[in-house]
Parts: C-alpha cells; structure tokens; sequence
C-alpha cells in the first residue's frame, strides 16, 4: 500500500476562510474540510464486499485497519470511470470510523473565504442537495463542499 | 532471619487491613493479612504470627469462632490475640476475653490507640 | 496508601452489588438467618470502614441502615417492604455519595438528615436504646464529628492527593461497576483466598486475585491481536520458504502466542451475572411499586462472555426485563382470573451454543397484543393497512423493533413510556448479535439474544468463491465435502434447489456464488461444500475452493455495511489483505429459499431465518394425488429416487423395488394411484431402523426453509393439516400414516405381535410436537400430546395411562425437570419410563435430566439423527422395563 500524507491538519487557516481538500470525480471539483481528512493514498487492493451496499466499493487496509473505500462516482450517481483509469482515496473520519473517499483524482488544498460562499443552488440535483454542504465560486469553477456526516449517512437513513 | 514480630491482621474489609498493616509497619514490625477467620486459621497452621489484630464480623469465620480455634490449636509461642470490634457491650468483651483474648481494641482505631495496645501486651517499645 | 480511596470505593461497590441481591433474596425468604448476617454484616462493614477513612456522612447513613438490619436480626421490627425500599434507599444513597467521591476525591458536603430521619422513624424513634447486648451499634458508636481521627484523616489527605497525581488514569469505577472481581450474584466473595504470607511490605501480594485496571487489559488485548497477525505473517512466510533454521523457533513462537491470546481472552471473560445483578432489585422495585407478585429465576449466571459484550448488553437486558415486569406480567387478579399463578415468572436464562451466548429472556405474562401493534404500525406510517394484511403474526410482532414505537399503554413511573425496543436491537446488533421475538397472546412473550462469545480471536475456515476469499468460523463448520459430478457424493438440483445426498440425509444447501450475487457458479469442476451447522439447522454451502483454516482477529464490520445480512465482521490476514468473515446464519436464510429475491427488508428476513428455539426447518415439497402441495420435513426424506418404472416389481399386489440387495416397499400417496410401465417415477425415501420405504409421488417440486405452524388439522388419513410455508397453502403429511401403512401391511406378522402401545408426548412446540408423533406413530405407538408439564398431569388426573412419557425440558408453567419430579412421587405414573427430549444436551444438562428422574435424554439439536436416537431411547428404556419386569418376577 503507497501512502502519500500530504496534509497535516490544520484548522480554519484564518476567520471567515475554509480550508478544503480538494479533488475531482468526473470533472467536477469537490471538495472536502481539510480538518476531517486524514489521510490521502493511492489503493493498491481492494477487497469487495459482495452483497453489501453498491456505493461501498470496498475494503482495504490501511495499516492494519479496515477502511471502508465509498465509491464517489456511485455515490454522486456519475457514470462509470473507464476500464484501467485509477484512482485515489481520500481518507475522512465520521462518527469515529474511518472512510476513504475513491475520487478520479486529488488536488491541492486551498483556502476559501466565506464570502465565495453560496448555498446549494436550487437547481441541483437531489441527491447531491443532500450531500453538498455548500458550493464556492473559484477560479477553477465551482467548488461542491461536501458534508461528509451526511454523505455517509449510506444505509442508517430509514 | 527475621525476628522482628509478625502481625497477623484478620479483617474482611481490604481497606481496614491496608490501615492496619500500614500502621503496624510503620511501627518496624512484620505484617500478614488474612481476610476472615479460616484464612487466620489456615495461617497459622503454617507460620505462628507473635501478634494477631482480629475483627468480629466476618464471613466464612467470624472473630470469636477463629479465637477458640487459634487457642485450640495450642501454638507456640502462644500468639497475643486483641479482638477488633465495634460492638463494645460488655458482654462481647467479657466473651473475648473469656475465649482467650489478650486485648481488645475498639473500631475505629488510629494510630495511636494501635500503639497504645501493642505497648501494652509489650510487642513495642514507646518511644 | 497511595490508592486506599479507590480501593474503599471499589470494595464498597462490590458489597453495595451483593446487598441489593441479598435484600432481595432476604425480603422473601425473611426467615433465613444466613441471608440477614450476610447483609447486616457487608452494612456493618462499610460502617466501620467509612469510620477508619473519616467519611461521615456515608458512615452516618450506613449505620441507619445497619441499625434496622440489627432489629431485623434482633426480631424487634418486622421485615416488611416499606423496610425494605428503605434499606435499599439506604444503600442508593451511599451509591449516590461514592460516585461523587470517585469524581472528586473527597466526600461531598451535604446532609442525609432527611433519609437517615425516615430510618430512624421506622426503626422505633430515636437511636436504639441502652441494651447490653441489643443493637450491635449503641450510642458509644464512633461519632462521626469532623477531625475526630486524625490518621484516618491524614491518610484521606494523603489519598485525595495521589488521586490527583493520577487523574489522568482512567478510573475503572467511572463505569457502572468498577471492575467486579467476584460475580456478585454468587455471594461467595474471594472465600478462596489462600493462606496469606509473611512480608515486611507489600501486604497486597496475600491476595490470589489482583486488580487490574480494564484500559490495561484493552491494550493488552490489541496488542495480543497484532502480535498473532505478525505471527501469521511470519508463518506465511515460512510456508513458502520450507525449511530454514527459523522453523523449530517459529513454531514456538506461534504456540507461547496462542497460549497468549488464550489467557487474555480468558482475562476478559466475566460471568453474565455480572450484568444480571442489578435485576432482582429493579424486579422487585417493580413489583412492589405496581403490586405484583413477580418471581425472578436466572439461570446459567456463571455463563461467561467477552466484557465488551457483557457491557453492550448490559444495558439492553435491564431494559427488556424492565418491561416484561412492568407491561408483560399481569396484576394478580388478573392472572388468577386467566387460570394462571398468582405469582408471574421472568425467566432468564444463558448459555452457550455453537460459538454464540444465548439469552433468553422469558416471561409468562400476557403477551405482545398483536392487534396493538397493527393498529400502531399503521397509525405510525411504518406500513401501510395493506401491507400490514398481507403479514402474519411474526412479522407484525418485529415491528416493536421499528425505532419509535410504543406499545404502553400509560407511562408508569417505572419503566417509563415503551420506548427503546429499537435501541435494544441497535445496541444488539451493534456486537454482531440478533435479537428474536416470539409471543403468544395470554402466555407470555420470549426474547432470544444471540451474540457472538467474544468480539476478539476465532479460528476460521478460509474458502473461495468466485475467485474472491471469505473465512467462514470454524466454530460454525461441522465437515467438509468434496464434490464433483465424477464422485459418489454430488451436488443434485429439486427444481432450482441444490441438495447433497449425505449420509442418507438431504442436506440442502446454499451457493455462495448465488447468494453473494457473484457470477454465476459455473458447473462441471470440482467444488467442496461446507457443512455448517446454526442451532439446529444443518447446512451446506458450496464454495470454490477450500484453503487453509486462520486465527483471525473479528473486527465488525463499518455501521455503513451492517444491513448486509452475510457477514459477522471482516479481518486482515497474515498476508494483508482484507477478507469479510460470513454469518452461515445469514446464509442458511438463502439454503433452499424458494423467493429469496423478494422485497422483504433483511431484518424481516433475519427474524425469520434462524428461528426462535429451532423452529424452523427446511421441506420438501411435492405434487401429489390432486389439492394442494404436500409438505414434508426435509430431515425426515433420506433420498429422492427417480426410479425406472420397469424396475418395480409387483409381488402380490405390492409394490416393491430392489435397492442395495433390499426389497423396498413403495406405497402411493394416492390410493389410486396410476402406476406406470414405463418412463421415472419419483419417490420419497424413508429409512427407520434399518427399514426403507418409498412414498410414491407424482413429482417433486422445490425445497423450502420456513417455519411451520399447522393451521388446520386434516381428517383426512395421510395428512397433519394445512401450512403456509413460503407465501404457499400446503398439505403436511404425515409421515407415520405411510410407514405404518408400508410395514403393518408388508410385515402383518410382526404387527400383530406388536400391540399398540401409548406414548405421552410433551413439548411447547407445535414443530416439534408434529415432527415426533409421526415417528413413534410409524414405530406403532399411539400419541397422545400435552403442551406442557400442566397439561400432561391433568392427563394423569383423568386417569390416562402411557407406556412411556417423552418431555422436553424447557416449557411454560411447568418444565420437564419439575414434571419429572411430579411424575416420580406419585405412584400412578411412578414407574413410567421418561424420555428427556431437549435443545440443551451439555453434560450438566443431562446430568439435571436425570436426577429429575428421567431416564434417557436425547438431544434435539441433533434434528437429522433425530429419529435414531429417539428410536434408541426407546429401545433401552424398553430393555430396561424389561429387565425390571423379569427381576420383579423373579423375587
């Protein structure tokens, strides 16, 4: 397993300013509050979990822990990554278990003052609705914030 | 080897034991622990303590049943033995003592009422 | 000295544990002096303790406590409840005050004037009066005023301090209960204790048990985990390498691990009563404030389990007994009135099985009312009146599961509003564990909780399906099975079902392949079938490959994958990878299911794969002689033939077909039945001691896993009545009718012989009930039936004589053990042969069997060799009488 940590947490850099990890599925740029990632690799082997929920892309292990790895592409309803494209994890905690997020690839970290802040446009689709936080307006386009305790919720919802 | 005295303290409650014993080492003298009246017997039957600090209410052997048993067993040297209670009647002192008592001691005791009886049945010097 | 606080505080709570079960035992048995001495003496014991450490106002309470307990003992005051709840508000408070001590290091500052008042007042007045040998504790008790005793308070100072160096130790006492050495439910404190030792210092080395802070043996435990990974890896290595110089130590290594891994595990088991203590307090509490009159019976208290698990359920179990003492037990009047004792019946009962801890929580109160529910469910939006129409009882039941239902029907002030019962299953499931319901309406309602032995190291059974590994534990395998077309064992289909012909069994069986939705399982090459066993259910699953069996390290799996029903956890191997460990129980829910794709959710479907006390089985179905489908326990069906017609010869107008150098008899389920000359003809074969028929039928059809309850009785020879097994209206046959039919007629000598003889069966289950009468009808005995031990004496009463009595164990209102007791003091029954017939076959339990007084004991787990080993019974317990017979002649 290479295991590349590029971020140590930092907390909100400054007031009124988020910090995010930011990574791309499918073209769009997502990103995630650099506070709860820990951690950033490229997965060698992924066991499945047949029969388990189909975001659940599988399990790996992380030195010597099992981390669930969520299929974003599934999870955002996106179509299917092309045979032999890799991919990375992006490691989240939530509710004490860790997750690793399996996105096309991952970006920098970057700052982002409130004031680029907007909510959730009405015209975005449900189920992003639900797992979007915010959105941003950054010079690369928009920016989905995730919210990861709900992007996560995957079989507790009734 | 070792001829400082031995106390066998013979309490239910581990708490009152450690006070005890701590007491008594403090005062330069050996210490034992059982924790009701067969375990004090058992001791006994073993290694001969100079001392024993016995309370009355325990389970498996109450005091005044282990203080028959211990001068039953007729050990030499015969063991001071200065029954522990709360239940200062008259009666149970007169029933300590008639079964063989050498003292008794009233709960709770400190540090100097301890000291006190051991200088009176003459396992410690006063100071 | 430096912990002479905590370890007050962890005494204390220990004695404060053994009181509350004490009182309890004492209210009811008021006479029993043991008990009171017991109780007067722990009280007396915090008394004075609290008098060396200089805490009045735990003293000060403890000594009212104790002044009652002494007129108790001195019989100057009656034991009454009102004395009672006062004692234990007694002892409530010193709780109160330790848990605050144990935060703050120091007793809080605060008045009992109050409570110690209300003693007082019971207790006749003012302090006891002068009596030489009265009151144990008189006005010369220790005066409780501040700085009267100055060590006692130098040591306190001493304590509060080291208490703060140490804080950031985790005190194990913030828990409900600070590391309960001795199960206090078993009130035999450390009697053990060996001869203690002469030493200047360290006096604490007396002791054979020690102390040891729950974190310390956690990280042990985790450490313990990787290092028996790092073994594994280590042997992995090795494997390949073959010999080397490192093979000899390696092998030691792995061996001082086991042992390792063996005594931590060990360290953390703690007896189930631990978390049972509590109850009989909370019991009576109950019973008292509602005025019931409730009996609380714990069995197997000494059962042990993981402390983690045991902390899990603590809180579960106090809450469903909780509820049955407050909504399942009816009042007094109401239970006379319903013909029942006055006194209602909690029922806990542990034990292990099949690498699981069973608990069983039962009550016979009135039961869950089903229509309730109904109403509920629909009022509450979790099912719609249509939906709801189309379910049976058992399922309408799992809806007290959904989270926010409530069936009281007032908020009491004991066990508040009915909430939780989801809480209960979350916090269940949360430990890999499940919780079943079953209830019958005025008898009472039964929770099974079935939960893993430990949430640490199992062996497992490493397989493959579909090029992807799974571990299996070991615990849950009985053999293994290799099978090919070219082998004499081979996998065979009835419909889309398979089944292996094993041992002349049927043993249905499940693809991993198909149940995990992997590709589809390819046909022709070599597969093994993995022969698990749940309860009594025994199964087969067939997998690809078989690899070597692994120490894994049960880690449960994400909360994210908790709704797939097949895995009891996932684990890392000895070479890194990640594998998920698989529930058979899980599975067994997909081994012979005719509509397992249906939309049913997987806790419905969990409920009803692994049934409340084994009653659930596989059938067999098949078509025959017009009507509806036939049923017939699979268990009972040794093979399904397709015979040549042209093989069956026709002797005399009976039919009979050659099988290994046997004449086997085939009777036609339908008289008039058209026999063939050419083509296959189906039949069913029966093997009974030896003997085998065949039923004839006119085609097999599928087989299905479901718990049966006969509906309808059947008039009609050859049937026990109407089922709906899997969503389809069945007839069940009975099997008996055949076989009698096969060998009373085919052996008409040996029948007339034999006369008919009685046989008394008594079981709660239906399932049961109908799976054995059948078995003795085709060995000629004639069946009568009773539910329970009740039932069957009243059989004795109308004067009703057996020639032999086959009981279960475990039934409401009265059980095997204390029938048999019953039937052998009295003359009428005295001397009728008695035949235990019991889920639970370990050797305490046939050891209890027998000194109630019966004779044989066959287990009922055993559903496959079931009928051998009923047969056997019968046969001794025949020899015997026999013998009995010939000695009486001849004295």
């Amino acid at each position: 397993m290479s295991t590349e940590t590029l971020v140590a947490p930092a907390s909100r850099s400054e007031d009124g300013a988020d910090a995010f990890v930011t990574f791309t599925v499918a073209d769009q740029l997502f990103g995630v509050p650099v506070t709860r990632v820990q951690d950033i690799l490229i997965p060698e082997e992924i066991a499945p979990v047949p029969g388990g929920p189909p975001e659940v892309r599988g399990l790996i292990n992380l030195r010597g822990r099992i981390v669930t790895v969520i299929d974003m592409r599934k999870h955002l309803s996106l179509p299917k990554a092309e045979a032999g494209s890799g991919g990375m994890c992006v490691t989240v905690e939530c509710r004490g278990e860790s997750y690793t997020l399996f996105v096309d690839s991952v970006g920098d970290v970057i700052t982002l003052s409130r004031s680029l802040r907007e909510g959730n446009p009405a015209t975005l689709d449900a189920v992003w609705r639900n797992m979007a936080d915010a959105v941003y307006r950054t010079d690369r386009g928009l920016l989905v914030a995730l919210h990861i305790d709900r992007l996560l919720a995957i079989g507790t919802e009734a | 080897m070792n001829n400082k005295p031995l106390c066998l303290v013979v309490d239910d409650s581990r708490v009152i034991r450690r006070v005890a014993m701590d007491i008594i080492s403090s005062l330069g003298l050996r210490t034992a622990e059982a924790e009701h009246g067969l375990a004090a017997v058992e001791f006994c039957g073993t290694t001969v303590p100079d001392f024993v600090l016995l309370d009355w209410n325990m389970p498996e052997m109450d005091g005044i049943t282990c203080l028959r048993s211990l001068r039953a067993m007729d050990l030499n040297p015969r063991p001071i033995v200065v029954m522990c209670t709360t239940e200062n009647g008259l009666a149970k002192i007169r029933e300590a003592l008639e079964a063989g008592a050498d003292e008794y001691i009233m709960k709770p005791y400190d540090r100097d009422v301890l000291l006190d009886k051991l200088v009176q049945v003459g396992l410690v010097e006063r100071a | 000295m430096d912990d002479l606080l905590q370890e007050f505080l962890a005494e204390t709570t220990e004695s404060l544990a053994v009181l509350d079960v004490e009182l309890v035992r004492f209210e009811r048995e008021t006479s029993d002096v043991t008990i009171l001495s017991n109780i007067f003496r722990l009280m007396h014991t915090i008394k004075g303790t609290c008098g060396f450490l200089g805490l009045p106002r735990l003293g000060a309470v403890a000594h009212a406590g104790e002044n009652i307990l002494g007129k108790f003992r001195d019989g100057e005051l009656d034991v009454t409840p009102r004395a009672v709840t006062l004692i234990l508000k007694a002892i409530d408070r010193i709780r109160t005050l330790l848990a605050e001590m144990e935060s703050t290091g120091a007793e809080p500052a605060g008045s009992d004037a109050e409570l110690i008042a209300e003693i007082d007042a019971l207790a006749g007045g003012e302090a006891p009066v002068h009596e030489p040998d009265a009151a144990p504790v008189e006005d010369h008790a220790p005066s409780f005023g501040d700085g009267g005793f100055p060590v006692a308070a130098e040591l306190l100072a001493e304590v509060a301090e080291a208490i703060i160096q140490q804080s950031d130790i985790p005190s194990p006492a913030a828990k409900p209960e600070p590391v309960p050495a001795a199960p206090a439910a078993v009130p035999a404190p450390e009697s053990a204790s060996p001869a203690p030792q002469s030493e200047t210092k360290e006096p604490a080395t007396t002791a054979s048990s020690i102390r040891v802070n729950v974190d310390v043996i956690e990280n042990l435990m985790t450490l313990i985990s990787e290092l028996v990974l790092t073994r594994n890896q280590l042997m992995q290595t090795q494997r390949v390498q073959k010999d080397n110089e490192f093979k000899v130590p390696l092998q030691r290594l792995s061996h001082i691990t086991s042992d390792l891994q063996d005594g931590v595990t060990r360290m953390r088991m703690q007896p189930i009563g631990n978390a049972w203590n509590k109850l009989p307090r909370i019991v009576r509490d109950l019973a008292v404030a509602t005025g019931k009159k409730i009996e609380l019976s714990m069995q197997g208290a000494e059962t042990e389990l993981d402390r983690q698990v045991l902390e899990m359920i603590k809180d579960p179990l106090t809450h469903m007994v909780r509820n049955s003492a407050d909504h399942g037990i009816e009042d007094g009047a109401r239970r006379l009135a319903a013909g029942k004792p006055e006194t209602g019946t909690i029922a806990l009962n542990a034990y292990h099985e099949s690498g699981h801890i069973f608990i069983r929580i039962a009550d016979d109160g009135r039961g869950l009312d089903v229509e309730r529910i109904r109403q509920k469910a629909i009022a509450n939006g979790l099912a719609t009146e249509a939906a709801i129409a189309g379910m049976n009882e058992q399922q309408i039941l799992q809806f007290i599961f959904r989270p926010g239902f409530s069936t009281a029907e007032k908020v009491t002030s004991v066990s508040g509003r009915g909430v939780g019962m989801d809480v209960v299953r979350t916090n269940i499931e949360r430990i890999g564990g499940t919780i079943e319901l079953n209830s019958v309406a005025g008898r009472g309602t039964t929770f099974l909780i079935k939960i893993p032995l430990t949430l640490a190291i199992v062996s497992a059974l490493i397989v493959e399906a579909a090029g992807q590994r799974f571990a299996i534990p070991q615990l849950n395998v009985v053999e293994l099975v290799g099978v090919s077309n070219h082998s004499e064992v081979r996998i065979e289909t009835i419909n889309t079902s398979p089944v292996l012909r094993l041992r002349d069994r049927l043993l249905p069986l499940v693809s991993l392949r198909g149940a995990l939705g992997l590709e589809a399982s390819g046909t022709g090459h070599d597969r093994f079938v993995v022969v698990a066993q749940m309860g009594a259910h025994t199964f087969g699953i067939i997998v690809d490959r078989v690899f070597d069996t692994e120490e894994i390290v049960v880690k449960p799996v994400a909360p994210i994958l908790r709704g797939t029903r097949f895995y009891v956890g996932n684990t890392i191997l000895g070479d890194g990878s990640v594998i998920m460990i698989l529930d058979p129980s899980g599975l067994s829910g997909a081994a012979g299911q005719i509509e397992s794709a249906d939309a049913e959710s997987s806790q419905d479907r969990r409920a009803s794969s692994d049934g409340l006390g084994g009653d659930q089985a596989s059938f067999l179905l098949f078509r025959t002689g017009g009507g509806e489908l036939k049923a017939i326990p699979l268990e009972l069906v040794s093979r399904i033939e397709s015979l040549e017609a042209a093989t069956i010869e026709n002797v005399g107008g009976r039919h009979v077909v050659q099988y290994r150098n046997h004449l086997v008899p085939l009777v036609p389920f339908d008289p008039a039945h058209h026999w063939k000359d050419d083509g296959r003809q189906d039949t069913l074969v029966f093997s009974d001691n030896g003997r085998s028929m065949g039923l004839v039928v006119d085609e097999v059809v599928d087989i299905v896993r479901d718990r049966m309850a006969i509906e309808l009785s059947s008039a009609r020879p050859g049937l026990l009545g109407s089922a709906i097994i899997a969503g389809k209206a069945v007839d069940v046959v009975d099997i008996g009718h055949f076989l009698t039919q096969a060998f009373t007629d085919w052996f008409e000598v040996v029948a007339q012989h034999k006369s008919l003889r009685h046989a008394l069966l008594v079981d709660d289950s239906p399932f049961f009930r109908n799976l054995v009468t059948p078995l003795l009808a085709s060995d000629n005995w004639k069946v009568a039936t009773a539910t329970d031990g009740v039932e069957a004496l009243k059989l004795r009463e109308d004067g009703r004589q057996f020639d032999v009595i086959i009981s279960d164990i475990e039934m409401p209102n009265m059980d095997g053990l204390a029938l048999a007791g019953a039937i052998r003091n009295d003359p009428r029954w005295g001397e009728v042969p008695l035949i235990a017939l019991s889920s639970h076959a370990g050797d305490d339990d046939i050891q209890a069997g027998h000194e109630a007084g019966f004779d044989e004991y066959v287990a009922k787990s055993d559903q496959m060799h079931l009928p051998e080993n009923l047969a056997r019974a019968l046969r001794q317990v025949a020899a015997r009488g026999q013998n009995r017979a010939e000695l009486r002649r001849a004295s």
